[in-house]
């Protein structure tokens, strides 16, 4: 980093992000690219939003809620985009350097990935561990819907035996 | 809420195994990059347009001077040219760029996405016709004005050119329509209350 022209703290404090964060992003990532390269161009596209937004972060959100607000609302944006994505079949790896997938894992995925963009959203928070009022904040959606679709969702999950797919 | 929590095993197959740790610098630095390089694009697609300006005008007027009728083609040409840089300023370039508005909540992100998706359709719009009005004009009035051959592979050209702008924009706006259908279902989704599961 050219510190001529950046700012020091600013750029400190993003790494410590990516330090943070970068795992959750690339979990995200999967559902919504079948491909590697789909999945770095969406990563580093959710990172300069981020680096974008971070001068106007004063805090009143919490850090977590923040984040994960920009990385969905740039991977719904990057997705209805009419680029050509790379039609491969989910591989389920999250980074580069992770182990071998797992074939249920990449059961999971291929559920989420075919959940409606919304659904796949409130999904992957729910996950991530993120608690009601964290997805509220970030999807705008009332407590109520947010359940009422969960429960679907979770339905969706067992009726496809998630848990239960053999491991190779 | 304890119910709220997803089950174990979900949890542990969603977060996989966790492989070593990010290189933040180096994503820092890439990041760093990207950004750079978007503002870079902008200002090369600025001066593009400048040096097409100030290498095309003189041309046109060189070319007028062979043949005396080609200077209303060419004054055609210009206006098209102009009128095309004034529309990409005015309504294109002055006004925000692709919205930075990740962090505002989805609804709102979502929103300013169907503004810029309309804001550039009707870019597209507005230069398009004046341009190839003016272009097709040119090529009309080149094709009519004498058997000059110059004029005449000059007409052949603006003619092509104005064929040519109405494609490509249909293109782009089909494209761009096609964009703007998926954000507004996303935001239809977002806005729909589901019934609630028996």
């Amino acid at each position: 980093v050219d510190p001529r022209c950046e700012d020091g703290s600013r750029t400190e404090r993003f790494r410590e992000l990516i330090a943070i964060y970068a795992a959750a992003v690339r979990r995200l990532c999967v559902v919504y690219a079948s491909n590697p390269a789909d999945r770095e161009d969406l990563f580093q596209e959710v990172f300069l939003a981020v680096w974008k937004a971070l001068p106007a972060f004063r805090g009143e959100a919490s850090e977590r809620t923040w984040l994960y607000r920009i990385a969905h609302n740039v991977a719904l944006t990057w997705k209805a985009r009419d680029r050509r994505h790379r039609g491969e079949p989910l591989d389920g790896s999250c980074s580069p350097a992770c182990d071998p997938p797992d074939p249920r894992r990449i059961a999971l995925i291929e559920i989420i990935a075919l959940l409606p963009p919304v659904d796949r959203q409130l999904v992957t928070l729910w996950l991530e561990g993120l608690t009601m009022a964290e997805i509220e904040q970030i999807t705008g959606m009332r407590a109520g819907t947010v359940a009422v679709r969960l429960t679907r969702i979770r339905r969706q999950l067992s009726e496809a035996n998630y848990g239960r797919i053999p491991t190779a | 809420m304890e119910e709220f929590r997803p089950p174990d095993e979900l949890c542990d197959l969603w977060l996989g195994s966790q492989g070593p740790p990010e290189d933040a610098a180096a994503i820092t630095q890439q990041v760093l990059m990207a950004a750079k390089r978007y503002g870079a694009n902008l200002r090369r697609f600025d001066d593009m347009w400048i040096a097409v300006t100030i290498v095309l005008l003189p041309i046109l007027f060189v070319a007028g001077g062979l043949d005396p009728a080609a200077y209303l083609a060419d004054a055609f040409m210009i206006a098209a040219l102009l009128f095309y840089l004034a529309v990409y300023w005015i309504l294109y370039r002055k006004a925000p760029s692709e919205p930075d508005s990740a962090d505002s909540p989805m609804r709102e992100h979502l929103a300013y996405w169907l503004d810029y998706l309309r804001r550039r359709a009707r870019f597209h719009r507005v230069s398009v016709w004046g341009s190839v009005f003016a272009l097709g004009a040119a090529g009309s009035w080149l094709r009519t004005a004498g058997s000059n051959p110059v004029n005449l592979w000059m007409a052949g050209l603006f003619l092509l050119s104005a064929v040519f702008g109405l494609l490509a924009t249909r293109y782009e706006l089909r494209k761009m329509e096609v964009r703007r259908a998926n954000v507004q279902r996303i935001l239809d989704d977002l806005g729909s209350e589901p019934e609630p599961s028996v």
